[in-house]
């Protein structure tokens, strides 16, 4: 299918019907397109990227024989026993292959959201709120010198700011004093998990503790969803104990007829009343 | 709900703690009273110092504001007003540390917004309507006062006394104990299940469950509320004078205020 | 058991009759080791002021309340005797809370002592009153090498690991536990006392109280009887209406038909579940208490440092006086 370009001529086709009269009043929008006219060239242009040939060009700088040869790659291989790279295209080494392709954007942040969320899964079922405000917290920007935050809930992302913090102060410690220890990714990001834990053990016992100490003060509470559940369970499990009862009654019945010979016609009639009380059961067998 | 609303709206108008908004999101603050820098200069005169007035005041409304603050930023309450907070979760269970919170601040401005800046030059009296229905409630204001007070001695640990009008306009003398909140029968709270209870309590109890089960709606609407808890009095007064702190509190009662929560037929 | 409640009320009639021959009017407490520090305070915890606020003048309250009910002559004997007697009379509701108060009370005040971790000569000065800033401050985490003043007592501590895991997990849940409380309460480690032919000692607890709540479970089956009592009240009335009585019989005989054939494992509802929980013979026997009560920290902490407080409080548990008060401890069945 051609690609569709009607709908960007929305601002002109509107212009002309206003002109010839076809549209006798400028609709709301009319202004607004107007001032920021949708974009029509839809062809994406290819990025040349730079950085990727920047960083393999960098190996031309070693002065280091081995490690030239170390860094060789497709596009610029370094030959040590003649001195020379190569940097002629031939087969399998062509310049579309990656250069033109769009650079992977890769942080550290979200590597250690999805470490955090592998290891708790369950994290992801603390609710979150989807819709913005009229302005959005810069999480970044915010003092994560203490992992508590007045603008932000405790979550996974506080995890993940409060670890970034930690390497950042300790890297500013390290080089006014040389003697603090360094310390390692891992090692920061335990501190910060470590310290979620804490608050998130101190949040939960405050959760029941409020709940025991409100009822024991005389408070009422809506059931649970968990009572809710206990109680449709059993409302199940008596229907199905009620229903279970009548049909093996129903079976034995059936049974029982059919071994009796002589007293066939009495235990019919008791089949029959025993149908009468069980107006599902006689449902479903029909 | 909606109905509800529409008869407390004075309430809610005149006695929410307010909210200040920063960047979008709600982080509940210490409202300012009348006479907060009196008060906070001179303590209230024959009832708090200085010192005790800011315990009882600003650090412990802002002690709860930030808990506040801090256990609804980022969910759905986090737009809410501490009066907003605690319709909402009146009754869960699983949320009864935010309705401490957010019922606390409302109990504590209630308090002291109904009282004189100086005790000492306190002209303020009931109105006649106001006697007229404690005249018929309790015989004589006389008798009131004792009640009232004796109440509030009687309470066995922290909480509030609160004059109240119920749904039929009649005036009834309520103790919760700790959060208890006069707007929902289910969180007056008034029944200490650590001590012994005795039938006609228990049985309180179960119709207060039955009524939340079925819907039932309170209309009570509270008059005049006094502070029973520690962070009020227990530092200029110490645990064991909790009757002469009632009696100062009394005399300190802005009666003005109290007349124009009376409900009056227009 | 409408009877048995009627029987309890007898013979708990009687031991007060016994206890009102002692006639003895109450006074505060003695507790040695805190009373010889009344004039400078318990070093680290609490300054001289401080310990007037959390123990003396509350001691006084209610004795004072104790006193003023047992003009009759009823409140003599000792706290526990009191405790033991009224759990179930309403009547006399004043005086158990009195009396259950101030037994809790001296209880967790006679768990500490001055902190000792530094050169006992040196002062061990209150921490700095704390702000709505510490509110924001992130934890300090526990590592099970940095905390300090744990037990020695081999025994207590191996019964703790066992119970709890180790001694930090044990210390983050009693604390947090302690500082949920958000009015009057106490925060126990109590022993669970099973009674089988021997009693039987296995497992510790920590469980809160709120105001003058007990940790035995006395209580919880005085409200289980209170409530066998009101529902057969209310079936009785309702059985006064005939034909409510018909419509309750041939009900009855539906479930008995249904409960014929099938074994009843059935708990229909969370109270049923509740009242079989409760049911089970056991008792706790309260090893430490911590006071979480506003009262017990407001002078030397002020509103925020409940969180400083019991630190210290863990720092001033004299372990030694905590592992006298063991029972002997069970062996656990080989399974």
């Amino acid at each position: 299918m051609k690609f569709q370009t009607k709908a960007l001529d929305v601002l002109e086709t509107t212009s002309h019907f206003l002109k010839s009269g076809a549209v006798e009043s400028t609709p709301a929008w009319y202004t607004v397109v107007g001032a920021n006219p949708p974009f029509k060239n839809q062809i994406k242009v290819p990025t040349f990227n730079y950085q990727k040939v920047a960083k393999e060009q960098e190996s031309f700088l070693d002065t280091d024989k081995e490690s030239k040869a170390k860094k060789s790659t497709k596009r610029f291989q370094y030959n040590a026993n003649t001195g020379f790279y190569k940097t002629r295209i031939t087969k399998g080494n062509s310049v579309e292959t990656d250069v033109y392709k769009p650079i992977k954007l890769k942080f550290l942040q979200d590597e250690l959201r999805n470490l955090f969320y592998y290891q708790h899964p369950w994290e992801l079922a603390d609710g979150k709120i989807l819709v913005e405000g009229n302005s959005v917290v810069d999480y970044e920007k915010l003092d994560w010198s203490s992992i508590i935050q007045l603008n932000k809930k405790l979550d996974g992302e506080s995890v993940v700011q409060r670890t970034l913090y930690i390497l950042k102060d300790n890297k500013k410690q390290v080089k006014q004093n040389p003697s603090i220890e360094k310390i390692s990714l891992e090692k920061a990001y335990n501190q910060a998990r470590f310290e979620y834990y804490q608050i998130k053990m101190a949040r939960e016992a405050e959760v029941q503790v409020a709940q025991e100490e409100a009822t024991f003060s005389g408070a009422v509470f809506k059931p649970s969803s968990i009572e809710v559940g206990f109680e449709k369970e059993s409302q199940v499990l008596s229907k199905w104990k009620e229903d279970a009862l009548a049909e093996t009654k129903r079976i034995e019945a059936l049974r029982s007829g059919n071994s009796a010979g002589p007293e066939a016609g009495e235990s019919e009639g008791a089949l029959d009343d025993v149908f009468d009380d069980i107006p599902e059961a006689q449902e479903e067998s029909k | 709900m909606m109905s509800w609303k529409s008869l407390s709206q004075s309430i809610l108008k005149s006695h929410i703690t307010s909210v200040s908004k920063r960047s979008c999101r709600s982080i509940h603050t210490v409202p300012t009273l009348a006479n907060d820098s009196l008060w906070t200069n001179k303590g209230i005169p024959q009832l708090l110092t200085s010192q005790g007035y800011k315990l009882a005041w600003n650090d412990y409304q802002s002690y709860c504001a930030t808990q506040l603050s801090l256990l609804t930023v980022g969910t759905d309450l986090e737009h809410q007003t501490p009066f907003q907070i605690m319709l909402t979760t009146q009754g869960l269970a699983h949320q009864a540390s935010i309705f401490h919170y957010a019922s606390q601040l409302h109990n504590n401005h209630f308090f002291f917004s109904a009282l004189v800046n100086d005790p000492n030059t306190n002209t303020s009296v009931p109105n006649r309507e106001l006697v007229r229905k404690i005249e018929s409630t309790f015989q004589s204001f006389e008798q009131f006062k004792k009640e009232f007070l004796a109440k509030a001695e009687s309470l066995n640990g922290n909480g509030w006394v609160y004059l109240i009008e119920n749904a039929d306009k009649g005036l009834e003398i309520r103790v919760f104990n700790n959060e208890g909140s006069p707007y929902f029968y289910n969180r007056n709270q008034d029944v200490n299940l650590s001590s012994p209870i005795n039938l006609a309590e228990y049985e309180k109890l179960q119709k207060y469950q039955s009524n939340l089960n079925s819907k039932v709606k309170d209309w009570s609407l509270p008059l005049l509320g006094v502070s029973v808890w520690d962070y009020t009095y227990v530092y200029d007064y110490g645990a064991d004078k909790k009757k002469e702190y009632l009696e100062n509190v009394w005399k300190a009662i802005n009666w003005d205020v109290v007349n124009k929560r009376v409900f009056v037929l227009n | 058991m409408l009877r048995s409640l009627q029987i309890g009320t007898k013979s708990s009639r009687s031991v007060l009759n016994s206890i009102a021959s002692q006639r003895s009017l109450h006074t505060v407490p003695k507790i040695e080791t805190i009373d010889e520090l009344k004039d400078t305070g318990l070093k680290g915890l609490y300054s001289a002021k401080g310990l007037e606020s959390a123990w003396y003048s509350r001691a006084q309250s209610y004795v004072n309340n104790l006193n003023k009910e047992s003009t009759d002559g009823v409140a003599g004997g000792s706290l526990e005797d009191i405790i033991s007697t009224f759990y179930k009379e309403p009547i006399k509701r004043s005086l158990y809370e009195n009396a259950s108060l101030l037994y809790n009370t001296k209880f967790a005040l006679e768990c500490l002592a001055p902190i000792n971790t530094f050169n006992s000569s040196e002062e061990v000065a209150l921490p700095p009153k704390a702000t709505v800033k510490d509110l924001l401050a992130g934890p300090v985490l526990n590592r099970n090498s940095a905390i300090s003043n744990v037990p020695t007592n081999n025994n207590l501590k191996d019964w703790l690991v066992d119970s709890f895991g180790s001694i930090v997990e044990f210390k983050t849940l009693l604390l947090n536990s302690a500082m949920a409380i958000k009015g009057d309460g106490f925060a126990w480690l109590v022993v669970e006392k099973l009674v089988r032919r021997a009693d039987v000692y296995e497992t510790m607890f920590v469980l809160n109280t709120y105001n003058c709540g007990q940790p035995n479970s006395n209580a919880s089956k005085y409200l289980d009887d209170l409530k066998l009592f009101h529902h057969t009240k209310e079936q009785e009335n309702k059985l006064k209406d005939p034909e409510a009585k018909l419509a309750y019989e041939e009900e009855q005989k539906k479930k008995n038909k249904l409960e014929y054939s099938f074994q009843n494992t059935l708990i229909e509802t969370v109270d049923e579940a509740k009242s079989i929980h409760h049911a089970t013979k056991r008792q706790f026997v309260p090893i430490l208490a911590i006071d979480a009560s506003p009262k017990a920290y407001l002078h030397d902490y002020g509103v925020f440092g409940k969180k400083q407080y019991l630190e210290r409080v863990w720092e001033s548990i004299d372990w030694d006086k905590i592992a006298a008060r063991l029972p002997q401890r069970s062996e656990k069945l080989q399974l």
